[in-house]
Order: C-alpha cells, then structure tokens, then sequence
C-alpha cells in the first residue's frame, strides 16, 4: 500500500502529481478501472497534526492531478496522498495519517503509483512516484542512498538532493534527524551534516562540482526516499531531470544474500 | 464486460495460478552470480551514458578491482559489441560507444578476480550481484542528463557466452501506465524483452473517456527491444496508454519530447 506525495524543492519548482483511476498492473486483457479518492493531507509540525486540505476525487475524468501550487505548499513542504474509499468520512485534523487503500485486484506485482513531475522555467521531468506505507511506520533505520549525480551535468548545472520523509504519526513526525554526505573515499564528511526535517523534503543543492564529489547521503537516524534533481541551462535553453535512487537491498537476491550483504553494507559505512 | 474476453480472463486465472506464482521468475540468480536489469541505449538524437555500481566494493566499504562487463544488443536481439572496463571506485560512469543504431539494448555484469575473491570466498558465495544501473541520456547539445533506471530484466551470460535470462513470460498482465499523454510531446516508447522467448505486446491508446482508440501490436524478438512513437493526433485531446504482454511486470522506458525545446524527460512507465 503506497501513499503518494507533491513537494515545492526550491522557491522556482512546481511539482504536479498524477493518478488514474485504471489498475495499474493486473492479470487478463481488460482495461479495467477503480474508483478511488485521494486525501490531501499536510504536516502542521508545530501542532503535531496532519491537517486535511482537500480530497480529489475523479468525477467524470479517468484522472486526477494536483499541484504543489493549488496545495499552496511553501519551500520544503509536501503533501501526502492518500488514496482511499470513496466517501470515506475523514476528520479535518488527525495526529495519524489514513492508512493508503490498496489499487491492487490481484497478486501482480506492481507498486501502484503516481506519476510525479517537476516542473521549473517551463521544463519538466518525471518519475513514477510512491512512498511506501512501509516506510512510513518506519521512524529510525539506516539508509545509504548511492548518489545519483556523481558524474559532472555540465557547468552550470545544479544539483539538488531531495531526501522525502513521511511519518504517519505527526507526533514523530515533528522530530528532526541527520544527513550526512559521504565522499568518494568512503570517508563521510561530518563538516557537511545537515539537520533534516520529518514529514517534509528535505534539500541539499550544490553545483554539479560539488554533487560529483560526494558517493552518497546516508542516515543512521532515519529512512527517507531519496531523489535527485538536476537543473541545467545552456544554448538551447533550460534543462531538467529527476530520478529516485535504488535502496541498497535491490543489489542482491535471496535471503542469503540480503542477509549477509545488507547488515555488511551498513556496517562498512557507519563505521565511518 | 462481454462474455469472451471475461472467460478468457477466467481461464488467464485459473491457468496462473496453477503456475503459482505471481512473480516474474521461476528460479532465483545462482549463488555467486552477476545479473543485470535490460537497459536501453539511444543514438542520433542522443548520446548514453550509464552509471553503475561496484557491489562488492559497496558491500566492504573499501576500494575493490572490477571488471565491468557491458554488452550492447541490437533490436533483433544479437549481441553488437561489448566493453569492458576495469575499476576500483564505488561507481563507474562510462559514454557508452557508437554502435550505428538508433536504440538498442544493453546489460551490465560485474567480474572480480580469483584474487580478489579468494580472501572473501566465505563471503563471495552467498552474493547474488543484481545489477541495477541508471542510464543517462543527453538530448542533442545538452549537457544535462535525463536519467531512468533499468527496467528489470535479470540476464546474464551463460557458459558459453550467449545471453540468458531468469525472466519469465507468465499469463498475460495488463499494465497502465499512470500518466496522461498529449499532443504537445512526441513519445518513444522502448520495450525491450528480456525473456528468451519471443514476446507479444499490444499498446491500447486510451482516449479521455476511457475507450480503446488505436491498438498497436508488435512480435519482439527474445532479448530484442521495440521502439513505439507516439504523437500529435494520435493524442488529440489527452490519451492513456495501456498494453497487454506475457511479462508480470511489462514496463518500458518513454521518452517524452519536446521538439521545439530540444529537451526531454525520460521516465519508465
């Protein structure tokens, strides 16, 4: 079960979140729809409660979309989806977010998502987008996110590393926690630590010099979703890329080897 | 729902679960192995590269010699070239060569020397290395990358050097991707089949009422690649795209472009 999210990274970037209402995976041929809707809920940190902004519902289209805009979210704030019965009775503040309703009809497996698509000085980029009900009830466990932009993107590039948090209770959710850069000799810059929020995004943008010296963003503290933003403007005009980043487990099959490699992982870059 | 294509489905079950599973393999990668996700490669409008990873050196923390193994495919599912390249970083990115194809595929496998493996046997043993790269795609000029992962896919070399897979074609799956396509952008759609057998794929254009308005259907040869444009009226008014394969999860990697602009947003569906 997946919640899904819209975030404002930086004061000039929009993001725009995508559903429809058909399966996204399932057995057989038929094109086959299931009505949903999808809560807005927002983090009011200092009250530690989710507030309700509004629910979407699909009426006569076969999707719904929201923007970071219509939610009115400031730099670093998110909005969590949260799909649900339709009519669900839903109460306008709660101090635990709804648990997700699955979109799944059988055992296909898929993550059922939503596109997710950034937009900045009328470019755009996307990535098909959850945050996993999982993750959510998760509120310590380290996280190594291998960095995606350690190769130079040209020189006037910029890179923003966006580290999502969603905690379904808000109470935890106003607690923050650490990130910590590690270079490309596995040491981790501890001069570089930054102080991240829960239940928001997160942002570390450097030029692309500096996004190519680190190997990776790790957290001792915290689970996060971790995605990277590249911005660029050259010749022909402004450029932009998003893509998320693999947790370290999908690099190895079987128990076996998620047992062993996994825990050795994270111990050779704790000890750091 | 008519009466066929509901028995149909029935059938689809009933025969699905007797295979019972819901998952895309039948067997798990051997200890020891190195399998790759299906990538996609492009040229003439774009330039690749590819970044991987290192796993054993990310495993122990340290600096570890590897030869990274990369073998470019064409849409018929031949082999190209290969490449390889030693290193000892974490990751690697490389610009992947010329090959004179407009897209093909590519997978990336990971080769340690008996030196390296002997002091960690213990350890090597118990490693299946799943190979889940990004690859980056420069539109003309441009000198930012649009980046995607890999579209899983599981293959390896056998013993005799021929491609193989651990990817299964099961009952047939619908999969819909949850974007809403237009008229503004032409899209390329890449389906490589990373399964040994050859794989039938049917692309439903969905209107905004949610009728079937075109469907276009292709053979793919095993571990060949498939590439679908899309554009312009064909997407008048806003459309979904939905398709039918063998594959449990049938995604592809779209490239959605904008011409006048010169840039493009690459995402797997």
């Amino acid at each position: 079960m997946y919640y899904y999210f819209l975030t404002r990274p930086r004061t000039d970037i929009t993001s725009t979140m995508t559903v429809t209402d058909f399966v996204p995976n399932a057995l057989g041929r038929q094109l086959r729809s299931d009505v949903f809707d999808v809560a807005m809920y927002v983090p009011r940190r200092e009250q530690k409660i989710w507030e309700l902004r509004e629910v979407l519902n699909f009426g006569s289209s076969h999707h719904i979309m929201a923007t970071s805009e219509t939610i009115g979210l400031d730099v670093g704030e998110l909005a969590v989806g949260v799909p649900l019965e339709p009519g669900s009775k839903l109460s306008s503040r709660t101090d635990r977010l709804p648990a997700p309703r699955t979109r799944n009809v059988d055992g296909s497996p898929v993550a059922a998502r939503c596109s997710l698509r950034f937009s900045w000085q009328g470019v755009s980029s996307s990535y098909q987008s959850e945050y996993p009900l999982t993750m959510a009830e998760r509120v310590t466990g380290p996280l190594n996110s291998f960095n995606l932009a350690s190769s130079l993107q040209g020189q006037n590039a910029s890179v923003l590393f966006c580290a999502v948090n969603i905690m379904r209770d808000a109470q935890i959710g106003a607690n923050n926690y650490s990130i910590l850069p590690v270079g490309h000799d596995g040491a981790a810059l501890r001069n570089m630590a930054i102080t991240a929020r829960r239940n928001s995004c997160s942002v570390i943008e450097t030029d692309s010099i500096e996004a190519a010296r680190r190997l990776a963003y790790s957290s001792s503290d915290a689970v996060f979703l971790p995605l990277y933003l590249v911005l660029g403007t050259s010749a022909i005009g402004p450029s932009i890329s998003v893509e998320h980043t693999h947790p370290p487990h999908e690099m190895f099959w079987q128990r076996p080897a998620r047992d062993f490699c996994l825990p050795k992982l994270r111990a050779s870059w704790e000890q750091k | 729902m008519r009466t066929l294509p509901r028995l149909r489905d029935g059938l689809a079950q009933i025969k699905h679960y007797r295979n019972s599973t819901f998952g895309p393999l039948n067997q798990y990668p051997s200890f020891g192995s190195s399998v790759s996700d299906l990538f996609v490669g492009r040229e003439g409008l774009f330039r690749t590269r590819f970044h991987g990873e290192n796993s054993l050196a990310l495993v122990y923390g340290r600096r570890i010699p590897v030869e990274h193994l990369i073998i470019l495919i064409d849409c018929a599912g031949a082999v190209i070239t290969q490449v390889q390249v030693m290193s000892d970083d974490f990751r690697f990115s490389i610009d992947l060569p010329s090959t004179g194809h407009d897209f093909y595929s590519f997978i990336h496998l990971s080769v340690y020397s008996e030196m390296v493996l002997r002091p960690i046997a213990r350890d090597e043993r118990l490693i299946a290395r799943n190979h889940r790269g990004y690859t980056g795609y420069l539109m003309r000029d441009s000198s930012v990358e649009t980046t995607v992962h890999g579209n899983f896919g599981l293959l390896y070399l056998g013993k005799n050097g021929s491609l193989r897979s651990l990817a299964r074609q099961k009952s047939v799956h619908r999969y819909t991707v949850q974007e809403l396509f237009n008229e503004a952008f032409r899209y390329d759609l890449c389906f490589p089949n990373p399964t040994a057998r050859p794989l039938r794929m049917d692309v439903d254009v969905v209107d905004e009422v949610g009728s079937i308005r075109e469907t276009v259907s292709q053979v793919i040869p095993p571990f060949g690649n498939w590439m679908l444009q899309l554009g312009g009226e064909r997407l008048r008014g806003g459309c979904y795209l939905s398709w039918r394969s063998r594959l449990p999860v049938g995604r592809c990697i779209i490239f959605e472009i904008d011409e006048q602009r010169s840039t493009c947003n690459v995402f797997h569906s």
